[in-house]
């Protein structure tokens, strides 16, 4: 029985030495198929939390979080500038998430980015569901704090969060998910994850009207009201939806035009700002992939178009404790859902 | 405290098996199982410490009246004793279930009482009914308090099993060798906890994360596609085989570390070619407990009595419908109800014992109808594999009562695998593929054939070619040459011959195979000391 004890003993060593000396191949020979450490419950949140670990430099002033309506349809460099250079905006949004889990990740990031002073969230109806059924916490704070903030190394991260299957998926298809317009964890330097679908992988329209979940609308509210306590400017845009969708869908049309309404009402003491593209007519069916994500291209022009409604003066004015560093809030006797913005957010 | 987790593995483990040792050696064994009851009571009030009491008092109520009835039988005082445990376990575990049941016949608006249910509280109450009626029946020795106990709350077997007979373990307790640390049993019980928690941590959960193909977009009664259907049965059959016998497994285990053995729960059941077969095979002590203490009873009685009113018995070899419908089939089905209704307080397991007992009726029906009509038994390779994986898929279709959260669930599922369900609408990702471009088969395939599929294509392999852990373990201890015939009665199936696998995995306790433990032990620590978060399945599908 010794020489069979002897043996797991060995088995042990050999486990962890083979482990540590691929993780070194890895790092050095094959840099692009390791995985982030699997920290977040989604493999999207892990690549975000990489890249913010790969850039101490990032301090936001515009912060995106949101779905994959927020994370592919904007472009950094339409906001880089008005913020202040590359590194003053940050797309934090991330894939499949909804109303209440953006808002917890959005908690996360304002932890450690002291100097945000805008709130940018694109969303649709797609958002607003299963907020009372799904969790809320994507990830551990303190622990990807730890990661993405701090100092110790990545192999610690490796083996406290020891996931061989997600790893192991994860490793095969990396490269060819990080390729830049193509692979969806393509991330650029914004954070955004911009794409293009080429026609062969068309997906149609894709989604279906979902069940809309109140809850995610009183916790948009309630993020807006928290924001506003902070000093913080909030910018919801309900982006262009495909033609054809509005077409066969009309409920979520309604939908969308009810959640403006609301949000505008509930919203008009905060420095909120509601933004609904969602009919914009300058989007045609060609500019989209599917009903709710526009290829790049379209992605470039609404973010051009979100960033000019931003810096419009008539949706600014002066702080009244002239602290922020751009001074923010709609007029305070135009705040009828008609005038809290221009209809299709012409600058 | 799960045994998978960090406070046991890193905490209570190491620290009990220590001070165990330590008193026995210095003190004595009696201060020794002192500590262990302690210790047990701890690592079950942990969960939740208000059903401690509760579980307490059920020991010192058996105890004493099983002593009384030891020392002279009374029917009143078992009914009694009987009656008690069947109270505490009906109020906590079904009162809930039964008001929903005469609410929803009658309409009465009754309140259902929301009673949180005390861990572990059917294994320790059917032991102790057992207990109760050996000792009634004169079989049960008087033992001291703490070491009956013990018999209860030994930690390794106490939340879910092997289910252990009180002389099988308290016998144990009484021998001096145990308090001594032996370097055998204690690699022995390491081997034996490693590949059980290499089981749990890395076959079952992931299979557990499969399984919600199906059981995920049913659980508001739609049925998934055919596809998706079969696949999600078939990884929960695979996650439930792999749960449980590694939780068994590393009981067995941890018995051992502690010098005792516990009795085998499970012997490569999906290798089973009959439904009789698997019973005999699958969660081996449920199956010994019920034979004993409600099968057998009631078929006693219904002879006894139809022999009292001169109507003919049932006699295997010349069989009679009634006497075997009155005499075996009637005690299986009762027997298999009770067994389904034990598990879980639902209508789904009271289908999904009623269907086992169903299955074991018609089986042995035809097993008489057989030698009625002169075949012999059937033999070859192909009959058997065919036997195998016939009864493996009907097991497969009970598990899915057995998962279910309710009959709707199940009956969705079911419909779904009769290719009545629906496609499943995937959330978005790129590169996935559009759903309802395959036919089902085609898509079924697939499922097995992607990456995530590996797990499930891997715990079909494990559990038909592999021999299982307890049967591994037995070949290390060095009683190899003693048990290998039984050992090839139980390996018939796999592809290779036994003669084949003898040389591969009876080699004997080789500083290789130690090696290939110890790299399962690591990755399965590893894994169960993960913080890693669960993920969202909505990206996974």
């Amino acid at each position: 029985m010794k020489r069979f004890a002897y043996g797991m003993i060995a088995g042990v060593v050999a486990f962890v030495a083979g482990l540590l000396a691929g993780y070194s191949a890895l790092t050095i020979g094959w840099p692009s198929s390791l995985p982030a450490p699997a920290i977040g419950r989604l493999i999207h949140v892990d690549e975000k939390l990489r890249f913010l670990r790969d850039r101490p430099e990032l301090d936001p002033r515009i912060l995106a979080v949101g779905s994959s309506i927020a994370w592919r349809q904007l472009d950094g460099l339409a906001f880089g500038a008005a913020a202040g250079g590359r590194a003053r905006f940050f797309n934090g949004a991330t894939a499949f998430l909804k109303i209440h889990q953006t808002a917890d990740l959005l908690d996360f990031y304002l932890a450690h980015f002291r100097h945000v002073d805008t709130v940018l969230i694109l969303t649709n109806q797609e958002d607003f569901s299963d907020c009372t059924t799904l969790p809320a916490a994507m990830l551990d704070h303190g622990a990807a704090a730890e990661y993405a903030f701090g100092d110790w190394p990545s192999v610690y991260f490796y083996f406290r969060y020891f996931s061989p299957q997600r790893y192991l998926r994860a490793a095969s298809s990396l490269v060819r998910r990080r390729r830049p317009l193509v692979g969806d964890l393509y991330l650029d330097a914004y954070g955004s994850g911009p794409v293009m679908v080429p026609a062969s992988k068309e997906r149609g329209l894709r989604y279906r009207p979902v069940d809309p979940d109140p809850a995610c609308t009183d916790d948009l509210i309630a993020l807006s009201h928290r924001l506003t306590a902070r000093k913080l400017r909030l910018v919801v845009v309900f982006p262009p939806i495909h033609p054809d969708y509005r077409k066969a869908y009309p409920e979520t049309v309604a939908w969308t035009e009810r959640t403006v309404a609301r949000l505008t009402a509930e919203t008009a003491a905060d420095k909120t700002l509601i933004v609904p593209l969602y009919d914009d007519p300058r989007f045609a069916a060609e500019d989209f992939y599917d009903a709710y994500h526009l290829q790049w291209p379209g992605a470039q022009r609404l973010s051009a178009i979100v960033a000019a409604i931003m810096a419009q003066p008539g949706t600014r004015k002066p702080a009244a404790d002239g602290d922020s560093a751009v001074p923010i809030a709609e007029a305070a006797g135009d705040q009828s859902p008609q005038n809290k913005t221009s209809p299709h957010g012409t600058p | 405290m799960l045994f998978n987790s960090p406070e046991f593995l890193l905490g209570f483990l190491p620290a009990t098996l220590i001070v165990f040792f330590l008193v026995g050696a210095t003190l004595g064994p009696a201060r020794a199982q002192l500590w262990l009851v302690a210790a047990s009571l701890f690592f079950y009030g942990w969960w939740r410490l208000e059903f401690l009491p509760l579980l307490v008092v059920s020991i010192c109520f058996n105890y004493a009246v099983g002593r009384a009835l030891s020392r002279r039988p009374r029917r009143w005082l078992l009914m009694l004793g009987i009656a008690g445990n069947l109270a505490a376990l009906g109020w906590f575990k079904y009162s809930g279930f039964l008001a929903a049941a005469i609410d929803e016949l009658t309409g009465a608006g009754l309140p259902i009482p929301q009673i949180a249910l005390p861990l572990a509280i059917s294994f320790y109450t059917f032991q102790q009914i057992a207990y109760l009626v050996d000792a009634n029946a004169g079989n049960a020795e008087r033992t001291s308090p703490a070491r009956y106990a013990l018999f209860v709350v030994f930690f390794p077997q106490l939340i879910a099993g092997p289910i252990v007979h009180h002389r099988e373990l308290i016998e144990q307790f009484e021998r001096p060798d145990v308090y001594r640390p032996r370097t055998t049993t204690l690699i022995l019980g390491i081997a034996a906890f490693a590949l059980g928690l290499f089981k749990k941590v890395i076959l079952a959960d992931p299979l557990g994360t499969q399984a919600l193909l199906a059981f995920g977009p049913s659980v508001d009664g739609t049925a998934p596609g055919f596809a998706d259907s079969w696949y999600g049965a078939i990884a929960y059959a695979l996650q439930l085989y792999f749960d449980f016998s590694g939780y068994s497994d590393m009981a067995i285990g941890l018995g051992l570390m502690f010098g005792i053995r516990l009795p085998v729960n499970f012997a490569s059941p999906y290798k089973s070619a009959s439904i009789v077969e698997f019973w005999s095979r699958w969660h081996m002590t449920l199956t010994r407990f019920l034979t004993a203490y409600i099968y057998n009873p009631i078929s006693i009685a219904i002879t006894r009595r139809r022999a009292a009113a001169g109507k003919p018995l049932f006699r295997p070899s010349v069989p009679k419908t009634a006497p075997f419908l009155m005499q075996m089939a009637l005690p299986t089905l009762v027997t298999m109800g009770l067994a389904g209704i034990w598990h879980g307080a639902g209508w789904q397991f009271a289908i999904f014992g009623l269907l086992h007992g169903a299955m074991l009726v018609v089986n042995h029906g035809w097993r008489l109808l057989r030698r009625a009509l002169g075949f012999g038994r059937p033999q070859g390779w192909a009959t058997r594999g065919l036997g195998v994986l016939v009864t493996f898929l009907a097991v497969t279709v009970s598990f899915v009562f057995f998962r279910s959260a309710n009959l709707d669930q199940a009956l969705a599922i079911l419909r779904g695998m009769a290719g009545l369900g629906g496609e499943v609408v995937k959330v978005a990702r790129l590169g996935a593929p559009e759903p309802g471009t395959v036919g089902p088969l085609a898509a079924l395939l697939s499922r097995f054939a992607s990456l995530q599929g590996l797990v499930v294509v891997g715990g079909l392999a494990v559990v038909w070619l592999l021999p299982s852990a307890p049967q591994y373990i037995e070949t290390l201890s060095g009683t190899v040459s003693a048990r290998i015939g039984s050992l090839r009665r139980l390996l018939r199936w796999p592809l290779l011959r036994p003669r084949q696998w003898a040389a591969i995995a009876y080699a004997g306790n080789n500083p290789l195979q130690g090696a290939a433990i110890g790299i399962l032990l690591s990755l399965a620590l590893l894994r169960a000391l993960s913080v890693a978060p669960s993920e969202f399945l909505y990206f996974t599908f």
